[in-house]
């Protein structure tokens, strides 16, 4: 792949300057009905670059791109996000701020009652007075980017996934967003969608001067593509750094992740009693 | 395009059925109503010394077929009685003037309407004439008050007045 | 035993609470929907023009049964000719409003509720909102408005279909006098007999849609949830209208 500008050379593992972070968390806590999801959860992600966030499923990926997003409130610390503090933001701030943002749901999330022209068109047809000449031109042109103007007027039922998810990529950017976030972009697509998906990720953020966060547990997909890694686990990041380094990263968290072991830290059996004791217990009576 | 007009025309439809069915209730079962089939009418009165609950819309006809409707209920304050006028349609413009206007009741609990039984005359009503002869609403109790009042005195007495009990 | 009885008893109003919350939230957004007419013209026609069959059935059969019931009960008395008062006054009042809200809860309440519940557990109103678009003010309040709109027209088009049910039986079957079933039922028939029945029609047609809306919107994202959405939304409906009736009949024959 090609130099990845400046933004990208200057990467490193050291604590970043957090005057240059476009999404700034600081010691952030989140619980849902008293499970700790996010516990003092620190994270930098820098303009200009694609940043993968990994981890074990149910470590709270998805919730991490809610929190960025403002859909959900966190319990404690600070979100900061192109220099408007989410946590303390009004409604109408965080509608502002979405507006420079763009996010890929895990199937797409198109709109299923409407066309795919009419869905990429539906943001600017929401937030702007545009004429509709200049829409059609706009909507078109985002489809040819992800290579589907010719199934502008198919409706989303009639689209495999694959295809679903680069029209729901077109309507992300349609409104050029300065942040493009992506959950799960991987999941259940045979190999060639993926290879698709994953180039968009990558030439959009070049070409269109994006910031990419992309949450994922397809490691080697992933890190063909990504900049700069966050690895999570127990609900903090347990190790970040360029994809190279995580792979020859000494951790045991990460060589668990990253090489795909069954038991290491991240343990293979939900917490439970004794095996041997209950199976010594005359009843069943917990399971009753 | 053609889908979203089909749909609006189905929509435009409904609404005008809806709106068309509201108005038919308002007017159609009530007797608030413009008849649709507003014939020519011409109008007559009547004064009667008790109405019972005779009702603005109440039917009039003529050995049974309707001839015309109550349109408005009025009082006298002179002789004390009540105003009746009725609409009665062009189709029957020959009604003697000396013909009689009675209250009577459609069955047991059914409302009251206006009969008109015909005079020998060989003159007919015109529109705002008069009806001289009426017969009052049969009122229950009255009628009762005055039986049992009669049945006490013993039992040869006068007939009710005011009203033929038919 | 009699704790649960508290607890659900607790969860209902807190529920109630929750859903009259939701109706506010409705009604603040409802001045900026109205600038997209035409969400609001869709949502009329799937309340109502995809009702519009299965409301005149109805009202057809409700109709010719209260001619049947109407005739038998009233020709005891002798008073077949008040049998247009009879079927005029039950339909406006009562049997058009009510039947028609419990046909409509489940016609057209359980479509809304399971399309804003798939819409939620498929990611399309996070979707929304992630778009800075609002999916109460974009999806909740054209269809909220389409149901309140298209049910007191529904509800007029039951009685209407009824009484002419009505008149068929009556007067085809049973030989009432034309004349007299009419001009009976419009010298008895009031305009606040009308004004009950279209109060009614108004007041279970805001219950229902925002019953359906509110159980669609905050459906749990899943399959299932979508299915427990639609029952509760039938089910909850059926039981406000008829206590809503309960009041409203109270409240007029004060």
């Amino acid at each position: 792949m090609r130099d990845r500008g400046p933004a990208a050379l200057g990467t490193d593992t050291t604590t970043v300057n957090s005057t240059s972070a476009i999404i700034d968390l600081r010691a952030v806590r989140y619980s849902v009905g008293g499970r700790v999801i996010f516990d003092d959860l620190d994270m930098q992600i820098l303009p200009g670059q694609v940043t993968a966030v990994m981890g074990p499923s149910g470590t709270g990926k998805t919730t991490l791109l809610r929190l960025i997003t403002g859909q959900a409130a966190a319990d404690a610390g600070s979100i900061d996000v192109g220099g408007v503090a989410v946590t303390r933001a009004s409604r109408s701030q965080l509608y502002a701020l979405r507006q420079r943002m763009g996010m890929l749901f895990q199937n797409g999330a198109l709109l299923t009652d409407i066309s795919v022209f009419e869905n990429v068109a539906f943001p600017l047809r929401e937030h702007t007075r545009l004429p509709e000449r200049l829409i059609r031109q706009l909507v078109l042109t985002k489809l040819q980017s992800v290579g589907l103007r010719g199934a502008a007027a198919l409706m989303p039922a009639e689209l495999s996934g694959g295809m679903a998810r680069r029209v729901a990529l077109a309507r992300a950017i349609v409104m050029d967003p300065q942040i493009l976030l992506y959950d799960e972009p991987f999941v259940g697509l045979d190999p060639i969608s993926m290879g698709v998906i994953l180039r968009l990720i990558r030439r959009f953020n070049d070409a269109l001067g994006l910031t990419s966060i992309v949450v994922s547990h397809d490691v080697h997909e992933i890190t063909a593509v990504a900049d700069r890694v966050f690895l999570l686990s127990g609900g903090r990041v347990v190790a970040k750094g360029t994809p190279q380094e995580m792979r020859d990263s000494p951790s045991d968290v990460v060589k668990q992740f990253v090489g795909g072991l069954a038991d290491g830290p991240v343990p293979f059996h939900y917490p439970a009693s004794d095996y041997f004791e209950e199976l010594l217990a005359r009843d069943g009576g917990r399971y009753a | 395009m053609r889908k979203s007009r089909a749909l609006n025309l189905g929509t435009g439809l409904f609404v005008l059925l809806g709106f068309a069915a509201l108005f038919f209730l308002t007017t159609q079962t009530t007797s608030h109503g413009l008849s649709f089939r507003s014939e020519p009418y011409y109008v007559v009165t009547a004064k009667f010394r008790d109405i019972g609950d005779l009702k603005v819309g109440a039917p009039v006809s003529m050995a049974g077929v309707q001839v015309g409707r109550v349109a408005a209920i009025g009082f006298d304050s002179q002789d004390f009685k009540a105003v009746v006028t009725m609409r009665i349609d062009d189709r029957f413009n020959q009604i003697p003037t000396d013909s009689s206007a009675n209250i009577y009741t459609q069955g047991l609990l059914g409302g009251q309407y206006i009969g008109l039984s015909p005079g020998g005359a060989e003159t007919y009503l015109k529109n705002h004439s008069e009806i001289t002869f009426t017969n009052s609403a049969l009122v229950l109790e009255k009628l009762i008050g005055q039986f049992l009042a009669n049945f006490n005195k013993g039992s040869n007495s006068s007939s009710p007045s005011g009203g033929q009990p038919q | 035993m009699i704790g649960d009885f508290l607890d659900s008893l607790s969860e209902s109003v807190e529920r109630l609470g929750d859903t009259i919350r939701f109706l506010v939230r409705i009604l603040v957004q409802v001045p900026s929907a109205m600038l997209r007419p035409q969400l609001i013209f869709d949502q009329i026609y799937n309340a109502g023009a995809l009702s519009l069959v299965i409301i005149m059935l109805s009202g057809l059969f409700v109709g010719m049964v209260l001619g049947l019931q109407g005739y038998d009960l009233l020709q005891r008395f002798g008073s077949e000719d008040a049998l247009g008062t009879a079927a005029a006054i039950g339909l406006v009042r009562e049997l058009g409003p009510v039947v028609t809200a419990l046909l409509f809860a489940g016609r057209a309440g359980t479509a809304l509720a399971s399309e804003i519940g798939l819409m939620r557990a498929t990611d399309q109103l996070s979707a929304m909102e992630m778009m800075a678009v609002d999916p109460v003010r974009r999806v909740v309040v054209p269809r909220f408005l389409g149901g309140v709109i298209a049910m007191p027209l529904l509800a007029a088009i039951f009685s209407m279909i009824g009484i002419y049910g009505a008149q068929l039986i009556g007067v085809q079957v049973m030989h009432v006098d034309a004349g007299s079933f009419w001009s009976q039922m419009q010298a008895s028939v009031e305009l606040r007999d009308v004004n009950e029945g279209i109060v009614k029609s108004v007041v279970f047609g805001i219950a229902c849609s925002l019953i359906a809306v509110y159980q669609g919107y905050y459906s749990e994202p899943t399959a299932e949830g979508v299915g427990t959405a639609t029952t509760r939304t039938v089910v909850t409906s059926a039981v406000m209208v008829l206590f809503l009736d309960y009041l409203i009949t109270a409240f007029f024959l004060k």
